[in-house]
């Protein structure tokens, strides 16, 4: 991409944004061959972070290799990893390595992920981190001492617009507002209409909005993610359109759905535009971005 | 060529241990770097010591490679839990790094976020076995990897010469471990070295010793004071006591003791901490 992440955001565009998962070791092709195939064709891309407390390559380092490759990243960031001062020592790195745009998160539970018995840190929350983004910008860390040189982001964090109960993640939102995220990149939507309602909310805020599309890919995955991850919804409709596909042809059917949902996310100007999670798919993104017209 | 490799292949190394500063300017920590470039082997990228929250060594040991330097990243068991010190390692081998050295990290109450929750998910040993666990092929929790990294860990160690033993049985436990090199603590006395060097001898593997700039007789009264198996000899103090110029005296005092100390071991790591721009005239003494 020529321009970067918030000059795209910034120029009004509906902006896509995909998902890098890093390997779980030093073998790169594959995911270089998903960075090279995506780069040009979408505005970001967020490399995850150790996701579902899986342990794998560094973010910082996948960023590093975007970055050298041409791309735009957007480095995620959990708590659950690292304390303060790792985390704050990291975001300097990240800027002195060229990378400008982040995704703050809190980070899943240790016990869903591959070393159970590692020590979760927590020693700050997503909020808090927010708060020492912005200070660093300032030229001033989280303990008040003063840097040689301030920090520049463009930084993020996450909603999940379908929480049950809504109220304490509208609560957290506006936090994560206030401490200074510009712009959000939501949980996986299916049902629109239910998220135009949210966006009747967000839009008193000004941040920008950018839809979570999680690739289906078949019925059964939907059917998982509605019995196990808090604030997803696969609505009935979809699944048994799901369920319909030839045998073989759910992903086409994922695809199709996705797109349909992207290009109606943006002939509606819903929310300023999607971000793409293909869960072990990337190279279909392209696929789903021509399904949306925006290929 | 990893460090071992080098230590292994001449008969003497020179490493600079160097800390990155706390934020993004690194136009005077880089200028410092130029004036050694081409004189010393490596360059060890402290990681945020006395847990001052500063650049990351990781990052830092990225732009000195890509400068034509060769890095050695400190990796410290206090601020990270064992999937970003794994994750990061990885991305150490992905990004060319491959010289780790292993240590537990200073008291998080002796920095600057003295309110920050000290980690310790591993100690230093633990890290160490990781890492020859990951070349192996598989993480701490034994999942395999795709692709294993290509890492040479070293470890320090503390010589003290109150607790000899214990080094050389350190040492021994690091090297059962995975350990490729080990680096000392600021070593004064040849006579120690001496004896820490007939102690692990069979260990075969080299030993980087630390040389530490004395700034001042008054830091090093405090250093005698408070840092556990630091001993400066007297004389050395006297000599800084009654210098006009310290600088000088510095770089000369660490000139000499590096003429003695480098019959004894394969390589020394100088430990500027804040005196980097002396660096130069220490190289001039040593003729290198």
């Amino acid at each position: 991409m020529a321009c970067s992440f918030k000059e795209a955001v910034d120029s009004g565009k509906f902006v896509v944004t995909a998902e890098i998962g890093p390997p779980k070791g030093t073998a790169i092709e594959e995911m270089v061959h998903h960075i090279d195939l995506l780069k040009d064709k979408v505005d970001g891309l967020n490399v995850t972070d150790n996701q579902s407390s899986v342990m794998r390559l560094n973010s910082l380092s996948v960023c590093h290799l975007i970055k050298e490759r041409g791309g735009e990243p957007i480095l995620q960031m959990t708590c659950r990893d690292r304390n303060r001062l790792a985390l704050q020592s990291d975001l300097l790195s990240a800027n002195i390595l060229g990378i400008r745009n982040l995704l703050c998160l809190t980070g899943d539970y240790i016990t869903v992920g591959d070393h159970v018995e590692a020590k979760p840190v927590f020693d700050l929350d997503s909020v808090q981190l927010l708060q020492a983004v912005q200070l660093l910008t300032q030229g001033k860390d989280l303990a008040g001492n003063e840097l040689h040189g301030a920090a520049q982001f463009y930084v993020g964090a996450i909603v999940t617009p379908e929480a049950r109960p809504l109220e304490p993640q509208l609560l957290k939102f506006e936090k994560k507002v206030k401490a200074g995220a510009s712009f959000f990149q939501t949980q996986a939507i299916y049902d629109l209409e239910k998220f135009k309602g949210f966006m009747n909310y967000a839009r008193q805020f000004k941040v920008k909005m950018l839809a979570g599309i999680v690739l289906l890919v078949s019925a059964g995955m939907a059917r998982y993610m509605n019995a196990n991850v808090p604030g997803i919804f696969v609505p009935e409709n979809l699944i048994e359109d799901m369920t319909s596909a030839p045998k073989g042809k759910a992903l086409t059917k994922g695809i199709e759905i996705a797109g349909r949902m992207i290009r109606q996310l943006k002939e509606e100007a819903i929310c300023d535009g999607v971000h793409i999670m293909a869960i072990g798919k990337e190279g279909v993104v392209p696929d789903i971005l021509a399904a949306a017209g925006l290929a | 060529m990893n460090l071992s490799e080098l230590l292994n292949s001449k008969p003497f190394s020179i490493t600079v241990e160097v800390i990155p500063p706390k934020g993004n300017d690194l136009s005077i920590f880089l200028g410092d770097l130029e004036r050694v470039k081409g004189r010393v082997d490596a360059i060890l990228v402290r990681e945020l010591p006395s847990a001052v929250m500063r650049l990351g060594a990781l990052s830092t040991g990225v732009v000195l490679k890509e400068r034509g330097f060769a890095p050695i990243v400190e990796f410290t068991c206090r601020d990270r839990n064992r999937l970003a010190l794994q994750a990061d390692l990885l991305g150490a081998s992905v990004l060319g790094i491959e010289n780790i050295l292993v240590t537990l990290g200073e008291d998080i109450k002796s920095g600057d976020h003295p309110e920050a929750r000290a980690v310790f998910d591993l100690n230093d040993n633990e890290l160490l076995g990781t890492i020859e666990k990951m070349r192996q092929g598989s993480d701490l929790a034994g999942n395999s990897l795709q692709g294993s990294p290509s890492l040479a860990a070293g470890a320090s160690v503390v010589v003290d010469e109150r607790e000899i033993e214990r080094a050389i049985a350190e040492v021994e436990k690091k090297v059962s471990l995975g350990a490729r090199f080990i680096m000392t603590s600021p070593i004064f006395k040849p006579a120690l070295l001496n004896r820490f060097m007939g102690g692990v001898k069979k260990c075969t593997l080299p030993i980087l010793t630390s040389v530490l700039l004395l700034k001042s007789a008054g830091m090093a009264n405090y250093l005698n004071k408070n840092i556990p198996g630091i001993s400066i000899p007297e004389e050395m103090i006297k000599k800084l006591l009654k210098s006009s110029d310290r600088g000088r005296t510095s770089v000369e005092l660490a000139s000499e003791l590096i003429a003695e100390l480098k019959e004894l071991c394969q390589g020394i790591n100088v430990v500027p901490i804040g005196w980097e721009s002396k660096v130069p005239a220490l190289l001039d003494l040593l003729k290198m």
